[in-house]
């Protein structure tokens, strides 16, 4: 009758354990990267102690949790991280492409060239007014100072970018300081253990985070510990069993990026083709392009006017031939020099007379030959075209994690619904385990009262 | 198929940041009634745009020359006109003088009367422009006739002040420099001579009891100079009332093309965003119907 006894007690213990499986699943409900849980319930088996006179087992011994298994895929569950690597990169790459964006449009270049080519007609009206002389200097000052805000918001974004890259890579390193910490875990933690699942849970989220700054190749061993490469399967090892690395992030003034690994002695570059790293490296590249081209289109403007003023009569003596602009660094810096003063301009050319606009004829020529303004148009308009691509880009990867992420879920994510229904069958079950311990109870009883 | 709960809410949740965020979008259209707020929304219609600024402001800065050339045009045919009729008077003293009936104080008196005229000549030859500048100086901005020692008037100024550009390459002379009006007219014995020297000429002659029948030939030929400067600017300010036409045409075809390029079509953004919150509001409809069901609630 003991038998009966302790089957009774083997079902309560194990219903009470797939009850508590049941209620953290409901607990965590809304935790993000928690995998659904659930007990593995088996029959005991009975190997020996064959009753008195019995010659074959006709009873078992009752029902155990042999493990808690975790719900996980491990394909959906990478193939939602290298969509979310994907995904980071282009949208990493479209926020530093709209700083671009907003830097070129942000500070009016494109209009005060407009407004300084429009005023030079006014002193070509009326060269030997100071007047419009003076409109056209001020119109000069205000394009030289649209230069340098243009050329200063690019570089500040170079700044932050630098910025962002160098706390992208601490992050990167304590993650695979992190990962190093798991499997070390994980190697002591027995399998089908609520700890092991716990520790999965976890290297599944850390694993999550670091694709989402890297593009990851991920390989693990039978204790689910996970060999962490960056760049590819061929990639620097960011994390093993042993060591993790230090990641350094660096960006030339070239807009090029250099990416590398740490480990003990030995240091190993990465190249990044997803997550964040991969979009800097976009980003970096596009200001890069930017800055360049600004500077390119300062430099000849500054060449180019200078060359034409000094090719005209000034309307008061210009002692020293002072240039109209001076050159800076970077390049962008342009500035009227401080000692031009609107006589100087040189609307008429020489052998003219004060009333004379040859030059400001040139000017208008110059204008057309040498394009400042459809270069510095071309710029941002190739930029716009490029930040238009890239948000299509970002919006279909955007569908695409969004349906690899529930695919994912779908099968290791918790579902009220499901865990309701088990709660009410585990706590029926509880319940009729419970009652056979009652019967066992009484039957004993009916043995003891016999007299 | 098993739907995880969480991703029930996240995925209603995205819907409708998406479907915000697009009411947003329209919502700022329409309020600033532009379809570009920057380059990227479309890179091709943003190039034009800065096309048609850059010409637009062009156009501005070539009205603004036009209606200066018009104002020195007009100013140049006033002096014009005062010196046309100073001259008429030349000419028929000239006609006057050159019967024989005529005393020597009466020569006399008419003498005088030229030297006055030739004064107001003087004057109006040196008349300045609404900028403060002569208006007969060509391209120097020194008074352009001067008396000199030997009571001979010389034209000082330089050669011609520079065109004016009123748009697309165009340009005009908005000044016409004395040199050319009053300079260089041709006697009747075909020396060159000027407007001055004929008048003050024929003030001497009188003053010294001469004749000067054949003078009034060299008046004539002085008028119609004047006369043909005034006509050609005539021509030029016809030229320039065209010029503004074409540029105020052109400025409405621009704004045509601009509002073609950025304005919002109100009607479909409206309609547009009425279905975007139509269909949020049934999300979120059915967002609360589907959280209300849990089989929680039937638990007890």
């Amino acid at each position: 009758m003991s038998d009966l006894l302790n089957i009774g007690a083997s079902g309560v213990r194990a219903y009470q354990t797939a009850l508590s499986t049941t209620s953290e699943n409901i607990a965590n409900a809304a935790t993000p990267g928690y995998s659904r849980r659930s007990a593995t319930i088996e029959e005991i088996g009975r190997t020996n102690s064959i009753s008195l006179g019995q010659t074959i087992k006709l009873t078992g011994a009752g029902s155990t949790v042999s493990g808690i298994a975790r719900a996980g895929d491990s394909y959906k569950t990478a193939e939602a991280r290298t969509s979310g690597s994907d995904l980071a990169k282009t949208e990493a790459g479209v926020a530093w492409i709209e700083r671009v964006e907003n830097a070129l449009t942000g500070n009016q270049l494109s209009d005060r060239f407009t407004t300084f080519f429009a005023s030079a007609k006014g002193v070509a009206a009326d060269p030997a007014a100071i007047a419009p002389r003076t409109v056209l200097l001020e119109d000069a000052r205000s394009l030289a100072a649209g230069f340098a805000s243009t050329g200063r918001a690019l570089t500040a974004a170079a700044g932050e970018l630098a910025g962002q890259g160098e706390d992208a890579a601490k992050q990167l390193t304590d993650l695979s300081a992190s990962i190093v910490r798991i499997n070390r875990g994980l190697t002591r933690s027995a399998p089908h253990s609520v700890a092991n699942a716990q520790l999965l849970d976890e290297r599944d989220r850390t694993l999550e985070a670091m694709s989402a700054l890297v593009d990851i190749a991920v390989s693990t061993d039978d204790f689910g510990r996970a060999t962490v490469r960056a760049g590819g399967a061929t990639g620097a090892v960011l994390a093993d069993v042993e060591t993790s690395a230090l990641v350094n992030f660096a960006v030339s003034d070239a807009g090029e990026i250099s990416l590398s690994a740490y480990r003990g002695a030995t240091s190993s570059s990465i190249s990044p083709s997803g997550g964040v790293f991969a979009g800097l490296a976009d980003g970096a590249r596009s200001i890069a392009d930017a800055r360049d081209r600004l500077n390119q289109v300062a430099t000849t403007f500054v060449a180019g006017m200078n060359a034409w003023q000094a090719g005209g009569t000034p309307l008061t003596p210009n002692p020293g031939n002072i240039p109209m602009f001076e050159a800076g660094t970077p390049a962008s810096e342009i500035k009227v020099h401080d000692r031009f003063e609107a006589g100087h301009i040189a609307a008429a050319a020489v052998g003219e007379g004060p009333r004379g606009n040859g030059n400001m004829t040139t000017l208008t020529e110059l204008r057309t030959t040498a394009g400042w303004e459809g270069m510095f148009d071309d710029l941002t308009t190739e930029n716009a075209a490029l930040l238009a691509t890239r948000r299509t880009v970002a919006g279909a990867q955007g569908a695409i994690h969004a349906a690899a992420t529930a695919a994912r879920d779908g099968v290791s994510g918790v579902d009220l619904d499901e865990e309701a229904v088990n709660l009410i069958r585990f706590q029926q079950a509880y319940q009729a385990s419970s009652r056979v311990i009652q019967v066992a109870r009484d039957i004993l009883q009916t043995i003891i009262d016999i007299r | 198929m098993h739907v995880a709960t969480s991703l029930q809410y996240d995925r209603l949740r995205d819907r409708m940041g998406a479907l915000s965020a697009r009411a947003d979008t329209l919502n700022n259209q329409l309020a600033t009634n532009k379809r570009i707020a920057a380059p990227s929304d479309d890179a091709a219609g943003y190039r034009a745009l800065t096309a048609l600024r850059r010409s637009g402001a062009d156009a501005t800065a070539e009205l603004a020359n036009i209606d200066l050339a018009t104002s020195l045009l007009e100013a140049s045919s006033t002096a014009l006109g005062g010196i046309e009729t100073q001259l008429t008077r030349v000419r028929e003293i000239a006609i006057n003088a050159g019967s024989a009936t005529l005393s020597a104080e009466q020569k006399l008196a008419l003498a005088t009367e030229l030297d006055v005229i030739v004064d107001d000549l003087l004057r109006t030859a040196n008349t300045n422009d609404t900028r403060g500048n002569p208006l007969f100086g060509g391209d120097s901005t020194a008074t352009p006739y001067v008396r000199q020692a030997n009571g001979s008037i010389a034209f000082m100024g330089g050669g011609d002040a520079g065109e004016i550009p009123i748009g697309d390459g165009r340009t005009i002379n908005a000044t016409t420099s004395g040199e050319r009006i009053f300079n260089g007219i041709k006697l009747t014995d075909g020396t060159p001579s000027d407007m001055f020297a004929i008048v003050q000429k024929m003030a001497d002659t009188l003053r010294t009891g001469g004749n000067i029948a054949q003078m009034g030939t060299d008046v004539q030929a002085a008028l119609t100079s004047v006369t043909n400067a005034r006509a050609s600017i005539g021509a030029r300010g016809a030229r320039l009332e065209l010029e503004q036409t074409r540029l105020t045409d052109l400025g409405i075809t621009r704004e045509e093309a601009r509002s073609a390029i950025e304005d919002v079509d109100v009607t479909a953004t409206i309609t547009e965003l009425q279905k975007t919150l139509t269909v949020l509001q049934a999300t979120q409809a059915s967002f609360s119907k589907l959280t209300s069901l849990s089989l929680f609630d039937y638990l007890r």
